[in-house]
C-alpha cells in the first residue's frame, strides 16, 4: 500500500495555526491570568466591578417588583449587565479548554507515528470536553445568572437570586466557604442521603397511621412536609400528630432530627477548624509576596525572637515558617505573621517568592541540616534570594557557603571571640560595642558608588569627609571584594566601590542629600 | 604588646571549648581550663590544655584552685544551674575579678547580672544583633566583625598620652595621623566613666597629658605612632 501524507483541510490547518501562533496563544493566557489568576494585579478590581455590577442590577429588579423605575436603569440593569455577563460567559467557555491544542498535539504525534490523524474524534473529545464546561457548577450559576433579563417570562425573575449566586464566583471567602464543604463531600451526602431517608420513612409512617384520623394530612406530601419539619426541629404546628402511635412516631422522629443536625454541625465545623489555619496563611503568603521586599525568617528560636524585636523598630515585612505548630502558635501570639509549613520544601518557597522583590531568607532552625536544605531549597527557588544562615560550627562554613548561603553567623563562635576579645583586647571591644550601640552620635554606615552618584571618579582628596566631620574608614570593591583601608587622598571613587564611613546621623544624612547617594 | 593575662575557662563543654581554644589560638595567655567531670578533663587534656577538676558544690574546691588577684573568670559550664550557681559563689570570693558568663537566654542574661558579673555574653542576642547589621550593611558589618574574628589585620589601639609627647598641648585637628597610616576615631573620657568619645562629635580637643586617644589601624603602624607620639 502506498503511504499517504495526510493533508491537513482548511478547518484542520486553522486550528494548527491557531495552536501555533505565538501571539493567539499569549493573548489567551493573558486573559486567562487576568480571570483567574490571584496573583494578577488586575483580578482584584475585575472582582470588585463585577460584585458591583451583580449588587446594583439585583437592586434594581428587587426595587422594581413594587415601584415603577426610569427607563435607563431598566436598560442598565438587563442589557449592559446581561451583556457583560454574557460576554464573560462566553470568554470562559472559550478559555476552559484548547481545541487548537489538542488537534495540534493529534497532528504531531500521528506525525511521529507514521499513522493516519483521527482529527474529528480528537475535536469531538475535545469539544465534549468544552461542552461539559456548561455543567460545572461555576457555569450553571452564571447561565442562570443570565436569565433574569428574559422581560417576557415573569417566572424567569426568580432567577435574580442566582445572580447573587454569582457573587460567589468573585468573592473568595465565599468561595473557600465552597471548598471547605466540598471538602466534606462524603460526609455531607451520607447525612444528606441519611435525612431524606428518615424523612421518607417518618411521613410514610404518619399517613399510614394518622390519614384517616387528621383532618390535616390530606396526602403523603403532607406527611412527609411533616416528618421534615419536625425534623428539623422547626415545628411549625400546622399540622401536629392527634394519635399516641403518631406522637410515639414524632418522638423518634425528633431525637433522630437532632442528632443528625448535631452531626452536620459537627462536621461542617471540624472542617472549618481544619481548615481555618491554612486560609489564613494562604491571606498571609499572599498579603507578603505583595510587597517589594520582605524577609522569610525560617524557625522560631532564641535567635529569631532578638532579631524580631530588633526589627520592630524598621519597617521591613516578615514572614515565619517553622515546622513545629506549637512554635507557630507562640509566634502568632506574640504578634508575628507565621505559617507553620516546612521551609526545605520547594512549594513552600515558591508560594512566598515573588520575582520582583527583594527577598532575604533566613535560615536559623535549631539543626544544622534543616538549615543546609532551607538554604539549598531557597537558591533552587530564586538564585536571587540572599540566604542568611545560622551554622552551629565553623566547621560547617563551607558546606553551607556550597549550599549557597550568602552569609553565615555563627552564634558560638561569635560569642567566643566577643568574650575573648573582651578580656584580651578590651579596647577593641569597647570601641566595637560602642560604634554598634553608639545609635546616632556615631553611626557606621556604606555608600554604594554607581554611575550616577556625585561622587563618581572623585578623588577622596576632593571629597574631604572631615569638612562633614566623617571618620573613612576605606573602600570595598563591589560586595565580595577585598577592602582597602584608609586609601589615601589620590584615590579615585570607581564604579562598585563600597565606602565605610562613621559619623553622625546628622552628618551622614547631610553627606549622603549632597552625593545623591540613596541606599 | 599585651602582658600574659591570666585566664581560667570553667567548663569544657559546647561553649568553654570554643571559648577555650579561641583564647589559645590568640596566645599572650595563660591558660587554665577547670572542669567537674572526667569526660570533660580527658577532652581537654587532649586538646592539651592545662587543665584541673574541681567540683562545683564546694567551696574548699575553689579555693584550693588558688585564684590570684587579675585573673579573669570565665564561666562557661553546660548546665546553666551549675555555671550561675558558679558566677555566684565566685563573685562571692573574689569581689574584685573581672568574671565573665556565657549565657543562651534573656533570662537567664538578666539572672547572671543579678548575681554580680562583670559581663554577660548572650549568645543569641548577638547573633540577632548580628543578623540585623548584616541586612542594614552587610558591608560595614564584615569590616566590623573584621576586628573580632581577624579577618583582617587592623585594630583599635588606645594610645595614652605622657609627658613629653610630640602631641601635647597641641590642637587634636592639627595631626596628621595619614601619616602613620591610621585613623583617630575618638578619646576615652577618664571622668565620664571610660565612656568613648567619638571624634564625629566634633569638638576640637587640646591633647593634654593622660589623654587617651583610639585608633585604628595596622598593628604596626599603631606601634610606630605610640613610639613617635605617646611619650615616655
Amino acid at each position: 500500500m502506498v503511504k499517504k501524507e495526510a493533508k491537513p483541510n482548511f478547518i484542520v490547518s486553522f486550528f494548527l495555526f491557531l495552536a501555533k501562533s505565538k501571539r493567539y496563544q499569549s493573548f489567551k493566557s493573558a486573559i486567562r491570568e487576568l480571570l483567574h489568576d490571584p496573583k494578577n494585579i488586575y483580578k482584584k478590581n475585575i472582582d470588585y466591578l463585577f460584585i458591583f455590577l451583580i449588587i446594583s442590577s439585583v437592586t434594581v429588579f428587587i426595587y422594581e417588583v413594587k415601584n415603577p423605575i426610569p427607563y435607563w436603569l431598566e436598560f442598565y440593569a438587563v442589557y449592559i449587565t446581561t451583556t457583560i455577563f454574557v460576554i464573560e460567559y462566553l470568554i470562559n467557555f472559550w478559555l476552559y479548554n484548547d481545541i487548537s491544542r489538542d488537534i495540534l498535539q493529534e497532528y504531531e504525534s500521528s506525525q511521529f507515528l507514521n499513522r493516519k490523524p483521527h482529527f474529528l474524534k480528537v475535536f469531538f473529545k475535545s469539544f465534549n470536553k468544552k461542552i461539559s464546561y456548561i455543567f460545572t457548577p461555576i457555569a450553571i450559576i452564571d447561565l442562570l445568572a443570565i436569565l433574569p433579563a428574559y422581560r417576557p417570562l415573569r417566572i424567569l425573575r426568580i432567577f435574580v437570586l442566582f445572580r447573587f449566586l454569582k457573587v460567589l464566583n468573585h468573592a473568595r471567602s465565599l468561595h473557600q466557604f465552597l471548598n471547605v464543604l466540598a471538602d466534606r463531600k462524603f460526609e455531607l451526602l451520607t447525612l444528606f442521603v441519611l435525612l431524606i431517608f428518615v424523612v421518607f420513612v417518618g411521613g410514610l409512617a404518619i399517613y399510614i397511621t394518622e390519614e384517616s384520623a387528621n383532618s390535616n394530612i390530606n396526602n403523603l406530601f403532607d406527611a412527609i412536609y411533616w416528618s421534615f419539619i419536625t425534623i428539623t426541629t422547626v415545628g411549625y404546628g400546622d399540622i401536629s400528630p392527634v394519635s399516641e402511635i403518631g406522637r410515639v412516631i414524632s418522638f423518634v422522629i425528633v431525637i433522630l432530627g437532632i442528632t443528625m443536625i448535631s452531626f452536620a454541625t459537627s462536621v461542617i465545623v471540624s472542617a472549618f477548624s481544619e481548615k481555618l489555619n491554612e486560609l489564613k496563611e494562604e491571606r498571609v503568603a499572599e498579603y507578603i509576596s505583595n510587597s517589594d521586599e520582605y524577609l522569610i525568617v525560617c524557625g522560631y528560636g532564641q535567635i529569631t525572637k532578638v532579631f524580631l524585636k530588633l526589627l520592630q523598630e524598621q519597617k521591613r515585612r516578615y514572614i515565619i515558617l517553622d515546622k513545629n505548630r506549637e512554635r507557630v502558635e507562640e509566634a502568632i501570639n506574640d504578634g508575628h505573621d507565621a505559617i507553620a509549613d516546612d521551609a526545605s520544601r520547594f512549594e513552600v518557597i515558591s508560594r512566598l517568592y515573588n520575582e520582583n522583590a527583594k527577598i532575604t531568607l533566613l535560615a536559623l532552625t535549631g539543626s544544622d541540616i534543616e538549615n543546609i536544605y532551607i538554604s539549598l531549597n531557597a537558591k533552587s527557588v530564586s538564585r536571587d534570594i540572599t540566604v542568611i544562615a545560622r551554622a552551629s560550627s565553623a566547621k560547617l562554613f563551607n558546606k553551607y557557603k556550597r549550599a549557597g548561603a550568602d552569609r553565615v553567623v555563627l552564634p558560638n563562635e561569635t560569642a567566643s571571640s566577643m568574650m575573648v576579645a573582651s578580656i584580651l583586647h578590651p579596647t577593641m571591644y569597647k570601641a566595637i560595642n560602642a560604634i554598634l550601640n553608639a545609635k546616632d552620635v556615631a553611626k557606621i554606615d556604606e555608600m554604594y558608588i554607581t554611575k550616577e552618584t556625585k561622587l563618581f571618579d572623585k578623588s577622596v582628596q576632593e571629597v574631604d569627609f572631615k569638612r562633614y566631620k566623617l571618620i573613612f574608614f576605606g573602600v570595598q570593591r563591589g560586595v565580595e571584594g577585598s577592602f582597602k583601608f584608609n586609601p589615601g587622598e589620590e584615590y579615585i571613587f570607581k564604579e562598585r566601590d563600597i565606602l565605610i564611613v562613621m559619623g553622625h546621623k546628622l552628618s551622614l544624612d547631610y553627606f549622603k542629600a549632597t552625593y545623591e547617594l540613596g541606599k | 604588646m599585651n602582658n600574659l593575662k591570666d585566664v581560667i575557662v570553667f567548663g569544657y563543654g559546647k561553649f568553654g571549648k570554643s571559648i577555650a581554644n579561641s583564647i589559645k589560638e590568640e596566645g599572650h595567655t595563660n591558660l587554665l581550663i577547670v572542669v567537674d567531670s572526667e569526660e570533660e578533663f580527658e577532652l581537654a587534656n587532649l586538646d592539651g590544655m592545662k587543665v584541673v577538676k574541681f567540683n562545683v558544690e564546694s567551696d574548699v574546691s575553689i579555693e584550693n584552685l588558688d585564684i590570684k588577684e587579675g585573673v579573669n573568670l570565665i564561666c562557661a559550664m553546660d548546665n546553666n544551674h551549675e555555671n550561675l550557681f558558679l558566677a555566684l559563689t565566685l563573685r562571692e570570693m573574689y569581689r574584685k575579678h573581672y568574671i565573665l558568663a556565657i549565657s543562651d537566654s534573656i533570662h537567664l542574661t538578666d539572672k547572671f547580672r543579678m548575681a554580680g558579673v562583670s559581663r554577660v555574653i548572650d549568645i543569641y542576642s548577638i547573633s540577632g544583633n548580628m543578623i540585623m547589621n548584616i541586612l542594614n550593611m552587610p558591608v560595614a558589618t564584615k569590616f566590623l566583625q573584621g576586628f573580632i574574628n581577624k579577618s583582617h589585620d587592623l585594630i583599635f589601639e588606645e594610645i595614652i598620652i605622657k609627658e613629653g609627647s610630640p602631641l601635647h598641648e597641641r590642637m587634636l585637628d592639627s595631626i596628621d595621623f595619614d601619616k602613620y597610616n591610621i585613623i583617630y576615631v575618638g578619646m576615652i573620657d577618664k571622668e565620664m566613666g571610660n565612656s568613648f568619645v567619638f571624634s564625629t562629635v566634633g569638638h576640637n580637643h587640646k591633647i593634654d597629658v593622660d589623654d587617651i586617644i583610639v585608633c585604628v589601624g595596622k598593628e604596626r603602624d599603631l606601634e610606630r605612632f605610640r613610639l613617635e607620639c605617646g611619650g615616655v
